[in-house]
């Protein structure tokens, strides 16, 4: 039981919290405040219980698809939206000298960023948690395991961000862009794979299988799972739909490759460099 | 998230949590699978004993808790079982562990071989995996109760870590603007003591070089004075010997004056500097003070044919007289050079809510939008070469005003005058409260 908990918390945390380093990163280098974050937790949080609460008609929708559903809706809207704050980092030019309308707009961003996420794995985590309020034998192992699984992926968040924090100018922009065009590249695939689990795309054979090399619930295929989805059986629509967001955000960053016979001279957002 | 110390709680409590939780997994699987291997050691031991206690009767169901159960099989025969067993064999006829499913339940078992007979002990997975989950995570729970102890305590720790730069900036913060003592050095951080060095180096050039200013200007300014006296007296002999007005030496004479009228006005700039400014504040009548000046100065405003008026009754200011005369001295002279002859000037002193406001209004050009923050700075003069009031001026004058304002903690303001052209200076100083002047 304890182990079950710490692995659900582990995963839910770990995928928020680095996605929150990240983000927390990028807004350091353009000395912007963390209004955003606190925004983006509170009203995460508050939507989670309010989805936690009403899950059992949500479940209902779509012919008892509705939380598959409504997952795959909020992971693809996390991807775009990925997508979109790359693409507005990639056009600013210098990041700490960013204008306070840029840095508000970005803030803005970020704030649905988190608060999809923060829906996402909240609501799972309350749904888990709810299930054990009135059983005392197992109350004390769920509390410690939910601690445990949420003290490593909190920590995991924390030690991601100072590092990117204190990587040197060169190197903090393609390392946070690749960091963000794999976790776009996770929620899409995850989406892709919610859609499948009810049949809403069809269901193919894994391209392969190294879940012998590398489990997927072992601490080691956690962390990669919430950091780069690594999945130990991906079918072809996951690994398609990967790489598509990944190139999508890889391309965002190189906006002026796309507008360089328009606008020569705002090209080249420092991050994306 | 630009503080060390946050950023060292932090990062040391995340790695320390980090560890402690992954070693908490790691000793939980390893306590496990010690207690699972306890377990089976305790049913082996159970299942030898059984073999020299069995009965040879079939029929006997023996009680037993519900977290065992037993057969004993004779070949294909069943020759006892406890009373939750079933008829079917528990386990395989093979010597060793294994699990099963039987009664609703998984179970772990042991199947023994002794003098023809197969001992088959069974023992409920779900109750070990409890019974052993439960002292392992008792073993947990101090380590997770210890952790926010931690926490607080590496907080103290990097607090008092800090103590000694915390310190230091406060000592720099606290510095006075003319304080260019060094910084106490008594026992410093080996850390910090190469910061403390450098600074003292720093501010002891800074105070030697602050120190050869204030003399090179004062001295320059004194040593100026006296030639330029003897200048003005040589060149008023040398009029008055020259029988006709000769042009060039009225040139010479405003030559002269202007630069008279410099070198005063650089040693007042000096003087009213916040940076070397000691002097003590007393209560004053400030349309007093401007009354005096006005008399002094009247003689500026006559020969141009200009009226000038003072409105205001007395109102009380904390200030030194020589700084608050030089302040009215450049203001009146700024609306005398540029009020055009028979213009109009008018002086204020007024109360407004707590502030006082002291108000020279004029009835010149005025001064265009985008120059009003440049006329206070030094050497600025609106129309810059081609300055067309013909007076003596250096651009120094609100310069001074700005300074002493600042010295008073007073703002200044530039807008339109009451006239139909021209400028109004507006001074706003802070009233003192009566419990200030009852001090003084």
């Amino acid at each position: 039981m304890l182990l079950n908990s710490v692995i659900l918390i582990l995963q839910e945390t770990l995928e928020a919290a680095l996605l929150i380093g990240v983000l927390l990163a990028i807004n350091a280098r353009m000395h912007n405040s963390h209004g955003w974050l606190w925004r983006g937790l509170g009203l995460g949080t508050v939507i989670a219980f309010v989805t936690a609460v009403n899950m059992g008609s949500i479940s209902s929708w779509f012919d008892y698809a509705g939380q598959e559903v409504l997952n795959a809706v909020m992971q693809s809207l996390i991807c775009l939206l990925i997508v979109v704050t790359v693409w507005l980092i990639a056009g600013m030019k210098q990041l700490p000298h960013s204008t306070q309308q840029a840095r508000n707009r970005f803030g803005q961003f970020c704030t649905v960023i988190i608060m999809l996420a923060v829906i996402r794995e909240g609501q799972e985590i309350m749904l888990y948690l709810s299930g054990f309020l009135g059983n005392s034998e197992h109350i004390q192992k769920v509390f410690i395991g939910s601690i445990i699984g949420f003290g490593i992926g909190a920590s995991t968040g924390i030690l991601l961000f100072y590092s990117l924090a204190g990587l040197p100018q060169k190197w903090s922009g393609p390392v946070t862009i690749t960091l963000l065009a794999l976790f776009a590249g996770t929620m899409l695939s995850q989406s892709v794979l919610q859609l499948t689990q009810v049949d809403w795309i069809e269901q193919s054979a894994p391209l392969w299988d190294s879940s012998a090399i590398l489990a997927e619930n072992s601490l080691i295929g956690e962390l990669l799972y919430a950091l780069i989805g690594y999945e130990s059986k991906p079918t072809a629509a996951q690994v398609l739909s990967y790489a598509a967001a990944t190139c999508l955000v890889l391309l965002a960053a190189n906006r002026h490759l796309l507008t360089a016979n328009r606008q020569p001279d705002q090209n080249s957002g420092e991050i994306a460099q | 998230m630009n503080s060390i110390r946050l950023f060292l709680v932090t990062t040391i409590l995340a790695l320390v949590t980090l560890f402690v939780f992954v070693s908490a997994l790691r000793g939980y699987q390893s306590s496990m699978l010690q207690a699972e291997q306890l377990f089976d050691s305790q049913l082996q031991v159970t299942a030898k004993l059984m073999a020299n206690v069995h009965s040879a009767n079939p029929d006997t169901s023996i009680k037993l808790n519900d977290k065992l159960a037993f057969q004993v099989w004779h070949d294909k025969k069943l020759m006892a079982r406890s009373a939750n067993a079933p008829t079917d064999p528990i386990a395989l006829q093979q010597p060793g562990f294994g699990y099963h499913n039987f009664a609703g339940y998984r179970w772990r078992t042991i199947s023994y071989f002794s003098d023809n007979n197969w001992i088959m002990l069974a023992e409920r997975s779900d109750i070990r995996f409890s019974l052993a989950e439960n002292v392992v995570t008792k073993s947990l729970l101090p380590t997770l109760i210890g952790l926010p102890v931690l926490g607080l305590l590496i907080w103290l720790i990097v607090s008092g870590g800090m103590r000694p730069l915390r310190n230091l900036a406060k000592e720099l913060s606290g510095k006075q603007a003319d304080d260019l003592r060094p910084l106490s050095t008594v026992l410093p951080k080996q850390e910090l003591a190469q910061i403390i060095t450098s600074t003292n180096g720093l501010l002891q050039r800074l105070e030697s070089s602050l120190q050869r200013e204030k003399q090179f200007a004062s001295d320059a300014a004194h040593e100026l004075r006296t030639p330029i006296s003897s200048l003005k007296i040589q060149l008023h002999n040398m009029a008055q010997e020259l029988a006709s007005q000769d042009s060039s030496v009225n040139q010479i004479t405003q030559t002269a004056n202007q630069l008279e009228h410099v070198v005063e006005q650089i040693l007042a700039l000096y003087r009213s500097s916040p940076d070397h400014y000691n002097a003590q504040f007393s209560p004053l009548d400030l349309t007093a003070v401007a009354q005096d000046i006005i008399a002094e100065e009247y003689s500026s405003f006559e020969r141009k044919d200009q009226t000038i008026e003072l409105q205001g009754d007395g109102q009380i200011i904390l200030g030194e007289r020589f700084s608050l005369e030089t302040l009215i001295h450049n203001l009146l002279s700024n609306a005398n050079k540029y009020t055009p002859e028979g213009g109009q000037i008018l002086v204020s002193v007024s109360r407004e809510g707590n502030a006082i406001l002291l108000r020279v209004e004029d009835s010149g050009p005025g001064i265009a939008e985008d120059q009003t923050q440049r006329i206070f700075q030094r050497f600025y003069r609106v129309g810059g070469d081609r300055h067309q009031s013909g007076e003596p001026g250096c651009g120094l004058g609100l310069a001074i005003v700005k300074r002493v304002a600042e010295l008073y903690h007073a703002t200044v303001d530039v807008g339109p005058s009451v006239f139909s052209s021209g400028c109004a200076f507006t001074l706003r100083f802070h009233a003192p409260s009566p419990s200030q002047l009852e001090q003084l």
